[in-house]
């Protein structure tokens, strides 16, 4: 015990005393998040709206194609109002629109009035959260737009839609609150990819495993304290950025930190056990950048870090879901962001503990001191 | 390998001095054999040995980011015993880095990390102390003043067991000296007695710009071998002064110059080419 201790000690002190591993694991992160959450600070520019049709006429058939027609809105159709709404509230839309049974008779008896005071425009109801403001705008004058064109195509007056609109509180999601988890997440996997191999390949490469092999010092407690080493500065890591992302952005764990603790270490580990992988097969450290570098390129842009994986074209789904960053970074999301408890990710979890143990297996199998 | 000795091992690259320490230092199982050290065997579990032995390997790199006095205290924690401050302080004078104790070792100069590395070969008290080629790449200077560090670690009774190619390095540090090449011993004494075992104690080298048969002169010259050297022939000779007499008679007669001649003292150098008919370097 003695031993390990002294070996993390002395670890961190390699680890701290190392500006351009520092640089990495922890300005460059913060760096990334700072430029990205800027960049994209704007949001989505097409928002997203639910389509709910009660009437189901041939009148509202029209009013849904006007919906999809229009180039500003996203929308998807729900049967009832009840799942659209709670989709709005845990912020997969921006809005939802409500076509109430009844609508062709509305507008019927509106077109029967003429242009008498008597006709009354079919309500259509508009649900979002006013607090959202950019978003909002650009769904509400969409869904303004969209009505303005029927009536406009159906002869102008008299005024046969009208927009009712009702405010609901959503959990407001930024482009930021989807990003540092994401960032978080591809921490873990970087600095074990590039950090943890490397180091390993390096100790190999300059026989520094070989002098330690000739001491009574049993090998494994070596790596142990290397991996606790990573474990400490992915937690550590996980601190900064969350403080970062709180101080500048205003983005805060709504989630237990105990469930992003699991996760963290969760993930970590999984990683380690690939990096360990790599270092196996690895002859130096040129071979084990240019592997991890394989690994991780498709992981940053595919794995949900910066952008949702819903938006990539179905093709590469499949690819998507083969990668242990996704599962990682929807994780450290949903706990993160969503305030779910480790029961909501239970498969998330398992499936970073199951490649976790393929990995272990793998890198005990091919695992080289020399 | 008797206590206390500073035992050489010589040979040319590639005679198989490392792959014979690392056999012992349980590094590599041999496939044949025995080795014991203190009365215990190291193989097959050289656990138990590995408390007795220091071992600096050839061209080992340590942790960059740590400073002297930290690699000290981290690898003593790996041996049963434990070091005090003052013996961490003892160590960094037999290896002259008291002034150095604070700096990172990718600050250290080759020679300060290579005293260094055979600081870490000291932390554990061992009985036997096995330095892997400790002078290689170093310049003369530098060189010497590990010679002084590896004679005072030897005063305080250690035994060491040490590689090298240097022929000058074996003579003037090691008690006996084992020559190897191609993965055998081919003698093993002190290095006086390895020197005064060739039957002629002096060497003699001269050049020529002509080319001659080297047997048909040896012969004329009563039956000495003459061999070719980088930069001319070299024979031994007990009788100085007979010898260089028949050897400018000899070459008179055969109308052959004789250049810088030299006559110097035999060296284990020579005792090398007298077993295997080649240099050291070569």
């Amino acid at each position: 015990m003695r031993q390990f201790y002294e070996l993390l000690v002395a670890n961190f002190k390699m680890t701290v005393r190392n500006r351009q591993a520092l640089f990495w694991l922890f300005l460059f992160p913060v760096m990334m998040m700072g430029l990205f959450g800027i960049a994209f600070a704007g949001g989505q520019p097409q928002p997203k709206l639910g389509l709910v049709d009660l009437d189901r006429s041939q009148m509202s058939q029209a009013v849904r194609k006007g919906f999809d027609q229009a180039q500003v809105l996203d929308i998807k159709s729900y049967r009832a109002l009840g799942p659209a709404r709670a989709d709005l509230k845990s912020g997969d839309l921006d809005g939802v629109v409500g076509l109430r049974d009844g609508l062709a008779d509305t507008v019927g008896q509106a077109l029967g009035a003429g242009s008498t005071n008597r006709a009354r425009a079919a309500k259509i109801d508009l649900y979002f959260d006013p607090s959202n403001t950019f978003v909002s705008g650009v769904a509400r004058g969409g869904v303004a737009g969209v009505l303005d064109e029927i009536d406009r195509a159906a002869g102008g007056a008299p005024k046969l839609l009208e927009l009712e609109s009702h405010s609901v509180r959503q959990r407001n999601f930024r482009y930021i609150d989807f990003l540092v988890p994401g960032i978080i997440a591809m921490t873990l996997m970087n600095s074990a990819m590039f950090g943890l191999a490397g180091t390993i390949v390096n100790y190999r490469e300059r026989g520094i495993l070989r002098r330690l092999k000739v001491t009574p010092q049993p090998l494994p407690i070596f790596l142990s304290a290397q991996i606790a080493n990573q474990l400490l500065f992915s937690i550590l890591r996980a601190v900064l950025l969350v403080v970062v992302a709180r101080v500048f952005f205003d983005v805060s764990v709504v989630g237990s930190y105990l469930a992003l603790f699991v996760v963290i270490i969760i993930g970590s580990l999984c990683f380690v056990t690939i990096a360990f992988t790599v270092a196996s097969v690895s002859k130096n450290r040129e071979i084990s950048d240019s592997i991890s570098n394989l690994i991780t390129m498709p992981m940053m842009f595919l794995g949900g870090v910066f952008f949702p994986v819903e938006s990539a074209p179905a093709w590469i789904q499949p690819v998507i879901s083969a990668l242990p960053l996704k599962y990682l970074a929807d994780a450290t999301r949903n706990v993160m962001i969503r305030g779910e408890g480790l029961e909501a990710i239970g498969l998330e979890l398992t499936v970073l503990v199951a490649v976790t143990v393929v990995f272990f297996i793998a890198s005990v199998l091919m695992w080289r001191w020399e | 390998m008797a206590d206390g000795e500073i035992f050489g091992i010589l040979g040319p690259n590639g005679a198989g001095k490392t792959t014979t320490l690392e056999m012992i230092e349980g590094l590599r199982e041999p496939t044949d054999g025995e080795i014991t050290i203190k009365g215990i065997p190291v193989w097959p579990d050289p656990g138990r040995t590995k408390e007795l032995i220091g071992v600096q390997l050839q061209a080992t790199a340590l942790f960059d980011y740590l400073t002297v006095r930290e690699m000290l205290s981290l690898f003593g924690t790996f041996y049963s015993i434990f070091l005090s401050n003052e013996e961490v302080e003892s160590l960094l004078g037999a290896v002259d880095l008291m002034e150095k104790e604070r700096a990172v070792v990718r600050e250290l100069s080759g020679g300060q990390q290579q005293r260094l590395s055979i600081a870490l070969a000291l932390v554990n008290d061992p009985q036997v102390i096995f330095l892997d080629e400790p002078t290689t790449g170093l310049d003369p200077q530098a060189r010497r003043r590990l010679w002084d560090v590896i004679r005072e670690i030897s005063a305080k009774g250690k035994t060491i067991v040490l590689t090298t190619h240097y022929m000058e390095e074996a003579e003037v540090l090691c008690k006996r000296v084992a020559i190897m090449d191609r993965g055998g011993i081919i003698a093993i004494d002190t290095p006086k007695k390895l020197i005064e075992g060739l039957a002629a104690e002096t060497k003699i080298t001269f050049q020529s710009s002509k080319e001659f048969e080297l047997a048909e002169f040896g012969a004329a010259m009563g039956g000495l071998e003459i061999r070719p050297v980088d930069d001319g022939y070299v024979f031994y000779a007990q009788n100085v002064q007979e010898s260089v007499l028949s050897l400018f008679d000899s070459a008179k007669r055969h109308d052959i110059d004789v250049e810088n001649l030299s006559v110097a003292g035999a060296n284990l150098e020579d005792v090398f080419l007298h077993y295997t008919g080649k240099g050291l370097r070569d």
